[in-house]
C-alpha cells in the first residue's frame, strides 16, 4: 500500500487540525472586537454599538460551539493514533492541555451563558466583566494549546525516564516547559493571527452590507474601527513574524532551512521572495534579493545561513511544501495589507470633499 | 473586501502547516520521530475509513455552520427597541417606514450618490416601529423623543 498508517494518521489529524483551526480564530478575533464595540457602547451610550455587539455576539456563539466540537476529536486522536506519542509526552503535554481546559475553557464557557442571555438580566457592568473574561477565556485556550505545541517544536523543563518502548518525558521545571524558547514568539504570532482573522471577517460582513445598502450605519461603524484594528494588527504581524522566523532560525534550523529553501550553507544568503524548490538539484528557481536573509536573520547582510548541509538526510522535512505554505502565508499578509489599503482610499473618496458621501 | 475574510484563513492554515510539517519527521522536535509516536495496533484500513468519515462528517459540519451563519448575516443585526434611536443629526432611515407602509416603494434617493453609504436606506419589514419617526417629527408631533415600550424596564431605570 502506498500510504502506511503513519501517513495516514497523519492525514487524519492534518485533516482535524485544519478543519478545527477555522473556528477558534474567529472566536478569538471576533471576542476582542467584542471587547472593545461593547466598550464603546458602555463609553459613549451610543445604542448602534449595543446592537453591533448583540450581532456579533451571535455569531460568536456560533463559532464558539463549532470550535468546541471540532477541538474533541483531536484529543480522543491522542489516544487512538498516537498512543505511543501520548504515552511517551503525556506528563508534559497532558498538563498543558489539562490546564487549557480548567483555566480557560471553563472561564469560556461560563461566562458565555451571561454574555449571550444577560443582556438585561444583569447590571451593563457585569455583562461587560463577562465579555472580557469570554475574551480572555478564548485567549487563554489559545495559548495553552500553543504552548503544547511549542514544547513539541522545542522541548525544555523535562527529563526522560525509562528507555526503550517505556520510555517517557517528565516534567522537571514547569516554568522552563511552559516559557520553552518558540512558545511565546508563537503565542503571539497564532494569537495576532486569530485576531486578523476576526478582524477580517467583520470588515467582509461590512463590506457586504455596503454594497447590497443594507445596514448602512452599523457597517460603517465595524468599517471603521476593522480597517484601523486591521491596519495595527498587520504591523504588529510582521513584528511577530519577524521575531518568529529568527527563533526558528536558531532552534530548529531544518525547519527555517526548509521555509527558506537553504541547501547550502552560505554567506550573503539571498531572499526568495517567490520560488519552486527543485528538491533533485537541491536549489530554489525564483526571485530572489541578495543577502536579504542574512540581514533579516541576524542582522547582517554577511552573516551566515546554515543550510541542509549540515543537517542528516533522515532528519530534513519535506522542503518545497514547507517552502510554499510559508511563502504563501506570506503573501496572504501581502493581499491583507492591499485589501487594507486599498479600503482606507475608498474611505477616503466617499468621504473626501468630492466624494458622494462629503461634506 | 468581501472575499478577504479568506485571507487570513489561508495564512492561519498554511502558517500552521509550515510549523507542522517543518517539523518533520520530528513528532517531539529531537527527539522522537513521528513513524514512533503512532499507535501500534491500528491498521492503515481502520485509519482510512474514519478519515472517510470524518470527511463526510465535516462536509455536513461545514455546510451546517455556513449555512447558519449566512442566515444570520442575511437576517442582520436586530432593530431593538434602543437601537433604532436616530443619533446622528441626518439620520433618516427611520422616514423610510413612511414610504414604505404608504407608498410601499423607497423615497427618490437626494443628491443622485447611488452608492452613497446613507440616505437612502431602502426599508427593511423587520424595522421596528421606534424608529419610524425623527427627533424633528416627534417634537413637531409631540411625542416623546424616545419611543419606549412602558411595560418594560430597561437597564439604567430608576426601580
Amino acid at each position: 500500500m502506498w500510504m502506511d498508517v503513519v501517513m495516514l494518521s497523519r492525514i487524519q489529524f492534518a485533516l482535524n487540525s485544519g478543519f478545527h483551526y477555522i473556528y477558534p480564530p474567529m472566536s478569538i478575533g471576533i471576542g476582542l472586537m467584542l471587547v472593545i464595540f461593547e466598550g464603546i457602547y458602555l463609553k459613549t451610550k451610543n445604542p448602534l454599538y449595543k446592537k453591533i455587539t448583540k450581532f456579533w455576539v451571535k455569531i460568536f456563539a456560533l463559532t464558539f460551539a463549532l470550535g468546541v466540537a471540532t477541538g474533541l476529536v483531536q484529543l480522543f486522536a491522542f489516544g487512538t493514533n498516537w498512543a505511543r506519542y501520548s504515552r511517551f509526552v503525556g506528563d508534559v503535554f497532558g498538563s498543558a492541555l489539562g490546564a487549557e481546559g480548567i483555566f480557560a475553557f471553563f472561564l469560556e464557557a461560563g461566562f458565555l451563558g451571561v454574555m449571550l442571555f444577560g443582556w438585561d438580566r444583569v447590571s451593563s457592568k457585569m455583562h461587560y466583566l463577562s465579555t472580557i473574561c469570554v475574551c480572555l477565556g478564548a485567549h487563554f485556550s489559545a495559548i495553552w494549546i500553543v504552548v503544547a505545541n511549542s514544547w513539541m517544536q522545542t522541548p525544555a523543563g523535562f527529563k526522560i525516564v525509562g528507555t526503550g518502548a517505556l520510555a517517557k518525558a517528565v516534567v522537571t521545571d514547569f516554568w522552563a516547559m511552559i516559557f520553552n524558547p518558540s512558545s511565546v514568539d508563537r503565542i503571539i504570532h497564532v494569537v495576532v493571527g486569530c485576531w486578523l482573522t476576526g478582524i477580517f471577517f467583520i470588515l467582509s460582513v461590512s463590506a457586504y452590507y455596503f454594497l447590497k445598502k443594507r445596514n448602512q450605519e452599523f457597517s460603517h461603524a465595524t468599517m471603521k474601527i476593522g480597517l484601523w484594528m486591521a491596519a495595527v494588527v498587520l504591523l504588529l504581524q510582521l513584528i511577530s513574524a519577524d521575531s518568529s522566523a529568527r527563533g526558528v532560525a536558531v532552534h530548529q534550523p531544518s525547519k527555517f532551512a526548509a521555509m527558506e529553501g537553504i541547501y547550502h550553507t552560505e554567506k550573503e544568503a539571498p531572499l526568495a521572495l517567490i520560488g519552486w524548490v527543485d528538491e533533485k538539484k537541491q536549489a530554489v528557481r525564483g526571485i530572489k534579493i541578495p543577502g536579504l536573509l542574512s540581514f533579516l536573520t541576524h542582522r547582517d547582510f554577511e552573516a551566515e545561513v546554515k543550510g541542509f548541509d549540515q543537517i542528516p538526510e533522515d532528519a530534513r522535512p519535506p522542503v518545497n511544501l514547507v517552502f510554499q505554505t510559508y511563502h504563501l502565508m506570506i503573501a496572504m499578509w501581502g493581499l491583507m495589507v492591499l485589501v487594507v489599503v486599498a479600503g482606507f482610499v475608498g474611505w477616503k473618496k466617499r468621504r473626501g470633499p468630492n466624494g458622494p458621501c462629503g461634506p | 473586501m468581501i472575499i478577504s475574510v479568506a485571507f487570513p484563513h489561508i495564512a492561519n492554515q498554511v502558517g500552521w502547516m509550515t510549523a507542522e510539517i517543518g517539523r518533520q519527521p520530528w513528532v517531539v522536535y529531537g527527539l522522537l520521530r513521528t513513524s514512533e509516536g503512532v499507535s501500534p495496533t491500528i491498521h492503515s484500513t481502520q485509519v482510512m475509513i474514519s478519515i472517510l468519515m470524518f470527511i463526510v462528517i465535516y462536509i455536513l459540519l461545514f455546510v451546517l455552520f455556513l449555512f447558519l451563519l449566512d442566515r444570520k448575516i442575511k437576517h442582520g443585526p436586530e432593530d431593538g427597541e434602543e437601537a433604532a434611536i436616530p443619533h446622528v443629526p441626518l439620520y433618516t432611515a427611520g422616514r423610510s417606514f413612511f414610504a414604505f407602509s404608504s407608498a410601499s416603494k423607497p423615497r427618490d434617493r437626494a443628491g443622485g450618490g447611488g452608492d452613497c453609504i446613507e440616505f437612502n436606506t431602502i426599508p427593511s419589514p423587520t424595522s421596528s416601529i421606534a424608529g419610524a419617526f425623527t427627533q424633528e417629527e416627534n417634537a413637531k408631533n409631540d411625542r416623546p423623543a424616545v419611543y419606549r415600550n412602558p411595560l418594560k424596564t430597561l437597564p439604567g431605570d430608576p426601580p
